[in-house]
């Protein structure tokens, strides 16, 4: 046993050397070829992605995907749409600020990367990125049922200044997009920040459907997101809070005309990290600029019901120091960051409190029965029980722990590996490690080990464009 | 009519089709990748076909991928996919006995079954559902949220108590990252990554998946084939006649999973379970459950089929998916210009008849190419377990990394798979773990956000008719089993 163990390591080294040497003859080719973009040749010379920081299906997911397509005819290298969600879209922002900046990660920014640090979720600002161009604007808009009682946004201003705290409007979480449009709209009008009181959802979609089963007075979203009911006449378009009025509902009034100073658009756009060469960032900006000047491109707003609103460059950057000093100043004033929550609102811990109490006692429940009905149980019971009793499924030797023990710390060192490494080779050197530990043959393991990364990469790395992990090379981290 | 067929029997529709199924098959069957993820894979590819066949390549792949879910939860006691943890514990009993050849052909005819019931509902009943799910808000959903928290824990096997306290945990982890409700950010220890929560896939990964290879792992032999898949002894016939014997369970399972499929937020996995727990608890031989019942095989497979099917209805009527799977293909059926809204059986009525058309054909030609994968799959199996075993760990890291493109999430799947061992050592039950985290942020948004439309007051959830309804349900799943077992069999003891 233990020369098959000393013959196993050994395998173990001289393959991990081989790993190592060609580690080595790779990132001697990975630095001639891109790896340093500014006094390399050619860009680009392999697959790009854009970071969507929102779920697939959804508005900027089509968006991203669209550009991931022009973009592709453009630069003639295939781009990709890698989604990271989570965090009211701080994961995919915070990916994108953190990527390497040799021109293969582009970001899908949102208008939520302005009011991160206002609200208080992470310190991420648009200065850590670099803006590339904005190329969708969609106002917010007021929405309520067809046979509501106000037939404008003054009546339904009046309602909220005699009754405050009566009406209900939703559209997304608390302190995102439309609901800071509403605390604005509110604030701007001189009435307190909760006399219409949000009640926040998962999205507009959720939203709609309360709005159309009686259950909210008001909704706040773009128009895009309720193109369907609006079109159905289901819901009436109080009005929008854009610079102009919107060709999909040219009846409706904006904010300015009603002699409101209020604005508030939702905005994607494209960024890259910080410190872009540039020129590779004039390179992009002049394919941005080729995409959004075409066709393809209004044809795919228009269908889809997306504004267009474009701003490239200082004229970009502008745009964005005016919206987060706006939402700064919004925010301090309502107080999001200061308040646990709103009104009514039993607050974020009352569910951890309470799942925390019952599963501690629960536990010591548990735990006092079965030491009770241990001492209860005479006479030598084998010393090496875990737990109330042992099952047919359980090994009975600790020694047999050891080697699940043993593959869940390869399983993290493989985990780690990857950050460095890129997907392929850890997982060779995982499957043809495991399989020879588990008493394959090696040469067999060899061959089922390459065949089974070889088609992950075809399956998922090629057809499918799954962006595996490229570690040192570069990629996502 | 005849002319929809027509175009859905082309090659250049058939093929992506078939290809489409044969790759649902292949992604429900390895644990580790998920339906979700498939999806979203094939649905790029899609565009470069034309519509029809485009829509049949994503459909394909959504319907075959729960089915198929079934299929290593016989053979390994790993299930495919979420939905098909309700099933795991009856058929991989079955399949103990020798009888997993008849467990999976079983499922392979429920599931066809409960989809073809699935897309039939919602062909005839999609504008009155959806309507009545308008009337559905927070309340009743908190209601439907507290049901199936708890149904989860009734059914495990096991002590009901554990399971319940898995529940409680499994909530308890999910409120880990952003609050939907307030913002504020609870349990992220500073770390970012920890802002988007703790994704259930990779949980779920984890803890049925690479647990149950870590507990593999601690036995031998190793020489020997992955399972004894013995020569099937049972035919079709006896298949046949369980289906006929058991048509009416067959029939309630299939509803109850279309009606909770069409539940925005309730998927096949809820549905799974919520039929698994209603078979027990009108069944006559209940105790059986989890041993290898074949209701317990019957019920949760027709649902969780039928569900599917469910999810389409407020996705087309409303343009709400019912879960993650519907949310990616109606993003798709945007680009296809259908778009979904109460106006669509008007409007675009033959896109419509389109899409039922290939949803239900899926269903029919769920069973040769199911049929196929369960061929396929036992072949698999007669594979080295050690090269089992290690692509089921490379799948389980793939698919936890491909749900959100983070490396971040394999490490959640390493941990939750340590967290398995332990559970199962402590003979706490998994289920309830992974619904608890499904079904929580839901039952705590759901709770806040009516309370913060009702002013704080209690009173809707208890007086509002549905809310009514629901928890009238829930008092009578708890307390009709006891009553009908005192009533029925006098020196009945309770299952421990």
């Amino acid at each position: 046993m233990a020369g098959c163990a000393v013959h196993f390591y050994r395998k173990i080294l001289s393959a991990a050397g081989l790993a190592v040497a060609w580690l080595g003859v790779c990132c001697s080719f990975g630095c001639l070829s891109g790896g340093d973009a500014s006094s390399g040749p050619v860009y680009p010379t392999r697959t790009i992605a854009i970071l969507c920081p929102w779920a697939p299906g959804g508005g900027s997911d089509r968006v991203a995907r669209f550009l991931a397509d022009q973009l592709q005819r453009e630069l003639k290298v295939p781009v990709v749409v890698v989604n990271q969600t989570g965090g009211r879209g701080f994961i995919g922002h915070a990916a994108g600020a953190r990527a390497r900046p040799d021109g293969y990660t582009l970001t899908l920014a949102t208008f939520e990367l302005c009011t991160f640090q206002a609200l208080g979720i992470a310190d991420l600002s648009w200065r850590e990125l670099t803006p590339l161009a904005q190329v969708n604007g969609d106002p917010a808009a007021i929405l309520v049922r067809k046979d509501a009682p106000w037939s404008t946004l003054r009546e339904l201003l009046e309602a909220a200044r005699t009754q405050p705290g009566k009406l209900t409007m939703s559209g997304t979480a608390a302190g995102a997009a439309w609901d800071l449009a509403r605390v604005g709209l509110l604030l701007a009008e001189g009435l307190p920040a909760d006399a219409i009181r949000w009640v926040p959802s998962q999205g507009a979609a959720p939203a709609l459907v309360e709005l159309l089963g009686g259950h909210v007075d008001t909704v706040c979203c773009s128009v895009a997101e309720a193109k369907t009911q609006i079109e159905a006449g289901q819901l009436r378009v109080l009005a929008v809070m854009g610079p102009q009025r919107l060709p999909e509902v040219p009846d409706v009034p904006t904010l300015r005309e009603l002699g409101i100073d209020w604005e508030v658009v939702g905005w994607r756009g494209l960024m890259l990290p910080r410190d872009i060469p540039p020129a590779i960032e004039k390179r992009l900006a002049q394919c941005v600029q080729n995409i959004v000047a075409s066709e393809a491109y209004r044809q795919f707003m228009r269908e889809n019901g997306f504004g267009i609103v474009i701003r490239q460059g200082q004229e970009f950057r502008d745009f964005l120091a005016a919206e987060e000093a706006k939402w700064n100043d919004v925010i301090a004033r309502v107080g999001y960051r200061q308040a646990e929550s709103a009104a009514h609102d039993p607050g974020p811990w009352l569910v951890p409190r309470l799942c925390g109490t019952l599963l501690a006692l629960g536990t010591l429940a548990v735990a006092a029965s079965a030491w009770l009905r241990r001492r209860a149980m005479a006479g030598a019971q084998g010393s090496g029980l875990v737990g109330p009793a042992n099952t047919a499924n359980e090994p009975a030797s600790p020694l047999a722990w050891k080697r699940s023990a043993a593959l869940a710390a390869a399983l993290v060192g493989y985990w780690l590996a990857m950050g460095w490494l890129g997907y392929l080779v850890p997982t060779f050197l995982l499957a043809w490690g495991m399989m020879v530990w588990l008493e394959l043959r090696q040469a067999a393991a060899l061959v089922a080990a390459g065949v089974l990364v070889g088609l992950i990469w075809v399956l998922f790395g090629q057809v499918f464009q799954v962006a595996l992990p490229r570690g040192v090379w570069g990629g996502l981290p | 009519m005849a002319d929809s067929l027509l175009i859905l029997l082309k090659p250049s529709v058939l093929v992506p089709w078939l290809l489409g199924m044969a790759f649902g098959v292949f992604l429900g069957a390895t644990p580790g990748l998920t339906a979700t993820m498939g999806v979203a894979l094939v649905v790029p590819l899609s565009f470069y076909l034309p519509p029809d066949a485009g829509l049949a390549l994503i459909i394909g792949v959504s319907f075959t991928a729960i089915f198929a879910g079934d299929i290593p939860a016989t053979w390994l006691r790993i299930p495919g996919t979420p939905a098909s943890a309700a099933a795991t514990l009856d058929s991989h009993a079955l399949a103990r006995q020798g009888r997993g050849d008849f467990a999976l052909r079983l499922d392979l005819v429920c599931s066809c079954l409960g989809g073809l019931l699935g897309v039939l509902l919602l062909a005839w009943l999609s504008p009155l559902l959806a309507r009545g799910a308008i009337r559905f808000s927070d309340y009743e959903y908190f209601w439907l949220g507290v049901l199936g928290l708890s149904l989860a824990a009734a059914v495990s096997v096991g002590s009901t108590f554990r399971g319940l306290l898995a529940g409680v945990g499994g909530v308890l982890l999910s409120t880990v990252g952003l609050d939907m409700v307030s913002g504020r950010a609870r349990f992220t220890f500073g770390m970012s990554e920890l802002t988007a929560g703790l994704s259930f896939i990779p949980a779920m990964i984890g803890l049925f998946g690479l647990s149950e290879v870590l507990r593999e792992v601690a036995k031998g032999p190793w020489q020997a084939a992955a399972s004894q898949v013995p020569k099937s002894a049972t035919g079709w016939s006896e298949v046949l006649r369980t289906v006929v014997r058991r048509r009416w369970l067959i029939l309630r399972s299939s509803l109850l999973g279309t009606l909770i499929g069409a539940l925005p937020g309730a998927g096949a996995d809820i549905a799974a379970w919520c039929a698994y727990g209603l078979a027990q608890r009108t069944s006559r031989q209940s105790q059986t459950f989890g041993h290898g019942s074949e209701e317990g095989v019957l019920a949760p497979t027709s649902a969780n089929n039928a569900a599917v099917a469910g999810a389409w209805i407020p996705a087309l009527v409303l343009g709400i998916p019912g879960d993650s799977v519907t949310a990616i293909v109606l993003g798709a059926l945007l680009m296809y210009h259908i778009r979904p809204g109460p106006l669509i059986f008007e409007q675009q009525a033959e896109q419509v008849r389109h899409l039922l058309w290939i949803a239900a054909g899926t269903q029919l030609l769920l069973l040769p190419v199911g049929y196929l994968g369960i061929r396929a799959f036992s072949w698999m199996l007669r594979l080295p377990r050690a090269a089992i075993l290690a692509g089921v760990v490379v799948f389980c890291v793939l698919g936890s990394f491909a749900v959100n493109n983070r490396l971040w999430d394999v490490g959640v799947m390493i941990a939750f798979g340590l967290l398995g061992v332990l559970l199962e050592a402590w003979r706490v039950p998994l289920g309830p773990l992974i619904l608890g985290m499904i079904l929580g942020p839901l039952v705590e948004e759901k709770l806040r956000v009516g309370l913060i439309k009702s002013e704080g007051h209690l009173a809707p959830f208890f007086t509002r008719p549905l809310s009514l309804a629901l928890v009238g349900l829930l008092l009578a799943a708890w307390l009709a089993p006891l009553v009908l077992r005192r009533l029925l069999r006098p020196s009945g003891t309770f299952a421990r």
